[in-house]
């Protein structure tokens, strides 16, 4: 026996909570809203007394092919937001326009000009702190919240580079909100300890309690019925047991491990699906400066560089974002402990189709990802920090740089397995996030977008959630 | 078969010559002038003497910085007495940071004294630099 509801949402993260914010205002007072999430509802001080951000662990939900590259996520109720580091740095007009400006890449289906008002929408609903004085994207509107504090080196380099340095953009909350703490410089944020972070649970979990809407825990969606060219219901397991629920609507946002997957495994398929599985490559360099103190910044990332990001470069190699760490690092010499700069390197990486998503042969439940680099693009800019640095630190006192030969293992962003497009034949889903074929089927979040950006992709994830339920009920 | 009065000779002389080993032994080898519980402390100061040797850092602190060290962030520990400069490098920060040198103005003339544990999730709100 199926139940039955006008809309049913996979996933409780920042791409299903979004889109379910907008929805809701939208949409009538009768309506019937399933909400499938296969995680528990681990709160806050469940966290901080297990020291994880969930009790289901997320290398157990997938293959991964690869064991030197990780990819993670938080399986539970609120997804990623348990534990991202919140960074929230729009993406450049310019990333929308990869191909026509640079030849390089794709172009997303949208402007950045489209999207700037949901990006506005966004950064309200998390509280975003930001720069006051300029911003590096046009805004329509000032961050909701002050920027947060800069240390002494970012002072420099803001006055270096005004037009190109800023206070980093962020939903670590700079002042109190009504249900979260300001930020207080604690360093841990991946599980903050005075839950001065968004997150879902503490600032949408409302959206939950919604009486239009049922959320199931621990139910995890095994394929979408389709029929008809159509998308007609969800099968799910929960505690072992199969169970269908029907529904005019099926929205996916679990995530671009597991919504290419869950397509797949309901019978959809498209050369492009799974396929172009990346995210950005993080590089780190240590800089020992020269009378110069650090780390009175109120926040554990305080500035972002964009002298490395737009330019004619990206036409042959990838741009890169540049964070400011305000976490302390001390330097062990007499006399300088704190005269120690931690710099971070984002770098936008291509998507190649080699990369991919597929059912697990060995267990077709499970989603395996097939991982073999980052693209040659992204690495000639990798290859290029160690001299760009030389030249951008000249404001800085520096007496030594000393870039990490080692990659990070993972930046925790997972892009690109159901591209957004124009071309039915290019991309899976179409510019307002809705399945080119299925016409009553949506799949949300960053495995839409056609190229990385240097950019954290949460906030863009988020916006263009706001975006797609914002088309769909016009 | 031992008797009560050859046990209690025994127990004597067990007694006092390990008493006259351990001070031999200390005539031998002065200890330094803190004394360390054990060898794990003595690991610690070790590493913690060898990164900061113009630093006065007093015994019990160390004592006392050791066993939260174990306790706490085990992993760290087992991968400095490994010879881990990255591990041996943390733990002396996660010192100064459990200490009042910040708070004295990294005045190196100080003697540094051991506060508590700098853990956030055990402290919030303790770092000692950030300006809120």
């Amino acid at each position: 026996m199926a139940d039955n509801y006008d809309t049913i949402i996979v996933g409780t993260g920042f791409a299903a909570s979004f889109f379910l914010a907008a929805y809701l205002q939208k949409c009538s007072s009768g309506e019937r809203i399933l909400v499938l999430e296969r995680g528990r509802r681990d709160v806050h001080a469940w966290q901080l007394r297990h020291q994880r951000s969930s009790s289901v662990e997320p290398s157990a939900t997938f293959v991964n092919k690869n064991p030197r590259k990780s990819w993670f996520y938080t399986p539970g109720f609120g997804g990623g937001s348990n534990c991202w580091w919140a960074v929230t740095p729009r993406m450049l007009p310019g990333d929308f326009r990869l191909k026509s400006a640079h030849g390089v890449g794709r172009d997303w289906p949208l402007s950045y000009e489209e999207l700037e008002e949901f990006y506005c929408r966004a950064e309200d609903i998390m509280a975003v702190s930001g720069p006051e004085d300029a911003s590096p994207s046009p805004r329509s509107r000032p961050y909701p919240q002050p920027p947060h504090r800069f240390s002494e080196p970012d002072k420099i380099l803001k006055a270096a580079y005004p037009e190109l340095y800023f206070n980093q953009p962020t939903a670590r909350a700079r002042r109190p909100t009504a249900r979260r703490s300001a930020c207080c410089a604690s360093g841990v944020c991946h599980l903050c300890p005075v839950d001065a972070k968004f997150t879902i649970q503490n600032e949408m979990a409302h959206f939950y309690q919604d009486p239009r809407v049922t959320l199931e825990l621990e139910a995890t969606a095994r394929h979408i019925d389709i029929g008809g060219g159509r998308a007609g219901g969800v099968v799910y397991e929960q505690q072992g047991v199969l169970k269908k629920a029907l529904g005019n609507l099926v929205v996916v946002g679990a995530n671009a491990l597991f919504n290419p997957h869950l397509l797949m495994q309901s019978g959809l398929s498209h050369p492009q699906l799974g396929r172009n599985l990346h995210e950005q490559v993080g590089v780190t360099a240590t800089i020992d400066l020269d009378g110069v103190e650090n780390f009175q910044g109120s926040t554990s990332i305080t500035g972002h560089g964009y002298m490395l990001y737009e330019g004619a470069h990206r036409s042959q190699r990838a741009a890169c974002l540049m964070e400011s760490w305000n976490v302390p690092s001390l330097r062990l010499e007499r006399g300088k402990f704190r005269q120690r700069l931690q710099l971070k390197f984002m770098v936008e990486d291509l998507p190649e189709t080699r990369n991919q998503v597929r059912p697990s042969p060995e267990q077709p439940s499970r989603p395996e990802t097939l991982y073999y680099g980052h693209s040659e693009y992204a690495q000639r800019s990798i290859d290029k920090i160690p001299e760009m640095l030389d030249g951008i630190l000249r404001p800085l006192p520096v007496e030594k740089i000393a870039v990490s030969p080692k990659i990070s293992a993972t930046e925790n962003h997972i892009l690109g397995t159901t591209t957004m497009g124009d071309d039915p034949a290019r991309s899976v889903v179409d510019r307002h996030l809705v399945h080119h074929q299925i016409r009553n089927l949506v799949v949300l979040g960053s495995g839409v977008f056609p190229t990385s950006s240097p950019a954290n992709p949460t906030l863009t994830l988020a916006a263009l959630s706001l975006w797609s339920a914002h088309h769909l009920m016009a | 078969m031992l008797n009560r009065r050859k046990f209690l000779g025994a127990l004597g002389a067990f007694l006092g010559l390990s008493a006259g080993g351990w001070w031999l032994a200390r005539r031998l080898k002065p200890s330094p002038p803190e004394e360390y519980a054990n060898p794990v402390v003595e690991l610690i100061a070790g590493i913690l003497k060898g990164r900061l040797p113009f630093l006065k850092m007093e015994g019990q602190g160390i004592n006392a910085f050791a066993s939260d060290l174990q306790r706490r962030n085990p992993g760290v520990l087992r991968r400095a007495a490994q010879g881990r400069a990255d591990a041996q490098d943390w733990l002396t920060e996660r010192y100064l940071l459990s200490s009042d040198f910040f708070r004295n103005g990294a005045d190196e003339s100080r003697s540094v004294n051991y506060l508590a544990y700098y853990d956030p999730y055990q402290r919030p709100c303790g770092n000692p630099f950030a300006q809120l």
